[in-house]
């Protein structure tokens, strides 16, 4: 069977950087490797704001998520959510609520088994392994029927991920997929990147992720309005992720354009 | 004489607000800005304190520099630009100056020091994700691998797998008789060399459209085939192998029809093999009335392989084919019955019950009559005996997958027993023993994914219920249902051998802490380990690296082993108690069941403690008679450890009138139900401290 090692599939390709280990570089993590930095290094180059644009849209998770507790939902199911770094739904929910549920996605191995050990003792939070891109594969797994309740509003979280979504993969069929099993007063919470804020950054920044296992495609404002069909969008709409319902006296004073990510928060009618 | 600070509290919240905005604009901290202002606020208090403290100390700088690092602080800049604005805000403010630069200094070493240990941690954590990771996606890619296997080697189709130059990497078996040469001599030939017409290397060979061709054999005949090739390609999308399918079009026709027999019947005996059985039964269950009773026997023959061995194949092949045919005929005139060959030397009888159809030990004897006749070929006369497992049943109640698997089962029992035995299935023990199994084989994957935990039971002196010591034993946390508990399962896999130096580190690394809440003279922790454990050469090892790693006296420490595996001499058993007692651990042995050659041991080998095996067999002790014969031996045997110099403990103790029964009774301490756990050490300290007893385990809320 040697020669057959490279028929088959193989697991893990360390030697292939993850958007998901590069997002935790960014933030300050210590879980990721030499491949992984080294695509970080060449994203802050392309993008020097990186770290900015990275803690901008952590903080906009966080103040969205708060703002669904404030709204009464109690149920969040978080795609593509990555290496648990700092400020991880559950512990935002839960420190809200301790009777908050959380299930995240993640299809990157890594990200799966890290996730899962993180997640052990917590009973309300836990992980499924699929592709964000099919949505049946995540609504239909026993984890995600388990914990979450479909009769009560839940909490669709995608923020920074759905610029991995190529259009050929249907983006608006994939968020309504998402939309469709989920009650009124449910909410979706959505950032990307966008081309609309610094072009040529964000040019570059596409050129340096087509070596990763994770490309991007950026959307421009009016494509991301699109993508909130059956949504009602809350104040202040589809804006820089600085500028949704900020913590005034957190501003730090950047030029929120320069955050280089669109975010909105949107209510299922 | 230290400057007195212009303004001790000076501008402490202009200085908050400066240092808020650095770190905001520096690091995702993720909380809101009042928790945040309240965290600087109180880091700027402990560095002020420590400025005008006499004497000076340094510590509080390291204390905030690490309390950075746990709230978060620490983006690419977050510390320079924090240490300039303080700096500037403690000079202000008027602070001794070569203080304030020390003390910064010491938030800066702090705050390198815990993050350095953050890192490491969360590189640990990664090293285990992806030891978790690799393992699943090894299981993926085993059964990947053997389901192509399995496709490659039955095939009917020839399969040849090449590298890019068109040579031949691997082929099926299929290949080979298409091409008729042997497997080994294809390898490293291309396919084109086998074809007549000798445009063998045209173009484009992996083209992927069907091609038509002619194989030359070596006999020099000539056959039509039908080739198909793809290529394989790696993700920068190179080709890196061909695969290609040759179908042999002459033999087509004629081996759809034979191969349709052949896949589901036993070319030795002419029965169905495993497969066509398992369909076939299908067919017969759902024909058979619901009510309708059906037995099925699977038979093992023994001491088949002797057979082989001695007599040659040909005689086992002759013995088998024999076995198939009486069976065969023994059912002959059931109206529903079915006889197959389900593995090497395993058959199996399916007999719907009909008026006619004898009871189960009936239908044992007939099989076993038929087998036991010596079948002679002219010198010898072979003759079989056969294990036998056995199901009876209503045809509703099961599946064919169900019922076969029952029987299966049932045939393992008899086998456990011996040659020539026979068991009837039993629901009970069977899903027991399928609880047990799949509970103990996922032991090992929730040891490595970090599921399995050392969890605390408080050991208590009868007397008084005092806490004395705690006994540390492996846990499952949120483990359903009445299962053994995880050391019991290990044991059974064998992964027990491995728990032993984890379980060992793990809990001396605890004894700090039982040492404090435990101020008496005795052992404070207490390890019981399996027969399997006992027995390991390596124990003694273990327990001295445990021992090195928390820096504590050996005497703290209760190893207690397994009393059958020292008086059997099982292994290292004996070696390790007595090394056990040189390292002045203390010992003793559990699951102690009395008698004099025991009781000498425990003198011999000056054990300190006996754990006493259930003396009632689950019975209440406090319910029997005061005379029982049970109930004075015991009495006896508690007397008699106490006169060679041990105490006497007991386990499984159920509530306080079982404890107080074996207080009354001489026992010293009791571990059990009534005194609450496993726990995590927390819950432990939390109890004793508070003098009530341990929560049992925590169920997790579905």
């Amino acid at each position: 069977m040697a020669e057959l090692a490279g028929w088959v599939p193989e697991g893990i390709d360390l030697e292939r950087p993850s958007a998901a280990r590069l997002y935790d570089y960014l933030l300050g993590g210590g879980h990721n490797f030499r491949h992984d930095r080294e695509l970080a290094h060449r994203f802050l180059e392309a993008q020097p704001n990186a770290r900015e644009i990275a803690r901008h849209n952590r903080a906009f998770l966080r103040r969205s998520v708060l703002l669904m507790v404030e709204q009464g939902v109690r149920q969040f199911l978080d795609l593509g959510s990555g290496i648990p770094t700092v400020g991880n739904v559950h512990e935002i929910a839960q420190d809200a609520d301790p009777g908050a549920r959380v299930v995240y996605v993640d299809y990157e191995e890594v990200a799966y088994a890290h996730s899962m050990l993180m997640l052990r003792d917590n009973p309300l939070a836990t992980i499924v392994q699929a592709d964000l891109t099919r949505p049946e594969q995540v609504l239909d797994a026993p984890q995600t029927r388990e914990l979450l309740d479909f009769d009560r509003p839940i909490g669709l979280l995608m923020a920074g991920v759905f610029h991995f979504v190529p259009e050929d993969k249907d983006p608006a069929g994939i968020v309504a997929r998402y939309r469709d099993p989920m009650v009124a007063g449910s909410h979706l919470a959505f950032s990307q990147f966008t081309r609309d804020l610094m072009p040529s950054a964000m040019d570059r920044v596409v050129e340096v992720m087509k070596t990763s296992r994770d490309p991007m495609f950026p959307r421009s404002h009016a494509e991301i309005t699109a993508l909130f069909d059956g949504y009602e969008i809350l104040e202040p709409g589809i804006v820089p992720t600085a500028l949704w319902r900020p913590d005034a006296t957190l501003d730090d004073g950047d030029d929120p354009d320069r955050a280089g990510i669109y975010a909105g928060v949107g209510r299922k009618a | 004489m230290p400057t007195r600070p212009v303004a001790p509290d000076g501008d402490q919240e202009t200085l908050v607000r400066s240092w808020l905005r650095v770190v905001a604009s520096t690091a995702y901290v993720p909380r809101s800005a009042q928790d945040l202002a309240a965290l600087l606020a109180s880091m700027l208090a402990t560095l002020t304190a420590a400025l005008v403290a006499e004497p000076f100390d340094t510590g509080p700088g390291s204390e905030v520099g690490a309390r950075m690092v746990t709230g978060a602080l620490t983006g690419e800049e977050t510390l320079s630009r924090s240490l300039a604005v303080l700096a500037g805000g403690l000079l202000a403010a008027g602070h001794h100056p070569e203080r304030v630069v020390v003390l910064l200094a010491a938030v800066s070493s702090g705050y390198a020091a815990a993050l350095r240990a953050r890192t490491l941690e969360q590189q640990e954590d990664m090293k285990r994700a992806m030891l978790g990771a690799a393992r699943l996606a090894e299981q993926g890619r085993k059964d990947t691998e053997y389901r192509f296997r399995e496709v490659f080697t039955a095939s009917a189709i020839g399969i040849a797998i090449t590298g890019v130059d068109g040579r031949f990497l691997e082929t099926n078996p299929a290949l080979a008789t298409i091409l008729d040469r042997e497997q080994e001599d294809l390898r490293g030939h291309l396919l084109g060399e086998y074809f007549l017409d000798q445009e063998a290397d045209r173009p484009d060979p992996a083209s992927s459209a069907p091609d038509r061709r002619r194989v030359v054999r070596p006999d020099g005949d000539t056959a039509w085939v039908l080739v198909n090739n793809s290529v394989v390609r790696d993700d920068s999308g190179e080709p890196v192998y061909r695969v290609s399918m040759v179908q042999d079009l002459s033999e087509l026709e004629l081996l759809g029809t034979r191969l349709t027999h052949q896949s589901l019947h036993d070319a030795l005996t002419g029965l169905p093999n495993r497969l066509h059985f398992q369909s076939r039964l299908e067919v017969l269950l759902g024909q058979a009335h619901p009510a309708a009773g059906v037995t099925l026997l699977c038979l093992d023959l023994d001491a088949f392989g002797l057979v082989n061995t001695t007599h040659g194949h040909a005689a086992g092949d002759r013995l088998l084919r024999a076995v198939a045919h009486r069976l065969a005929a023994m059912v002959e005139d059931e109206p529903a019955a079915l006889v197959a060959r389900v593995g090497g030397d395993e058959f199996a009888v399916f007999v719907v019950d009909g008026p006619s159809t004898p009871d189960i030990p009936g239908l044992v004897a007939l099989v076993r009559a038929e087998l036991t006749e010596p079948d002679y070929d002219g010198k010898i006369g072979l003759a079989a005996t056969a294990s036998i497992g056995v199901v009876r049943c209503a045809a509703a109640d099961v599946d064919s997958a169900e019922l076969f698997r029952a029987a299966d089962a049932a045939l393992h029992r008899a086998k456990a027993v011996g040659p020539d035995q026979w068991a009837v299935h039993d629901p009970h023990v069977d899903r027991r023993a399928r609880r047990v199994g799949a509970a103990a084989t996922s032991l090992p994957s929730a040891w490595e994914l970090g599921e399995l935990v050392v969890a605390y039971r408080p050991v208590v002196r009868l007397t008084d219920r005092a806490v004395v010591r705690v006994s540390a034993v492996p846990h499952l946390p949120g483990a359903r249902g009445a299962l053994p508990p995880p050391a019991e399962l290990a044991e059974q896999t064998g992964l027990s051998v491995a728990l032993a130096p984890w379980l060992l580190r793990e809990a001396a690394g605890q004894l700090p802490v039982w040492q404090e809440l435990f101020p008496g003279a005795g052992p404070v922790l207490r390890v019981t380990l399996t027969r399997a454990q006992t027995a390991d050469a390596d124990l003694v090892g273990a327990v001295s690296r445990a021992l090195a790693q928390a820096a504590l006296p050996a005497h703290l420490l209760e190893v207690v082993l397994d009393t059958a595996a020292v008086r059997d001499a099982h292994g290292d058993a004996r070696d390790n108690l007595r090394t056990l007692g040189d390292l002045g651990v203390g010992r003793g042995l559990h699951g102690f069941t009395g008698g004099p050659a025991l009781v000498e041991l425990v003198e011999r080998f000056g054990v300190g403690a006996v754990l006493l095996a259930d003396p009632f067999d689950g019975w209440r002790p406090d319910w029997l008679p005061g005379n029982a014969v049970a109930v004075r031996a015991t009495a006896e045997l508690i007397a008699a450890v106490g006169s060679v110099g041990a105490e006497v403990g007991v386990v499984g103790v159920r509530d306080q009138a079982e404890a107080a029964w074996w207080a009354a009774r001489g026992a010293s301490t009791g571990e059990g139900p009534a005194f609450g756990g496993p726990v995590g050490v927390p819950d432990v300290v939390r109890a004793v401290r508070g003098g009530n007893p341990p929560p049992s385990e925590r169920i997790a809320p579905t």
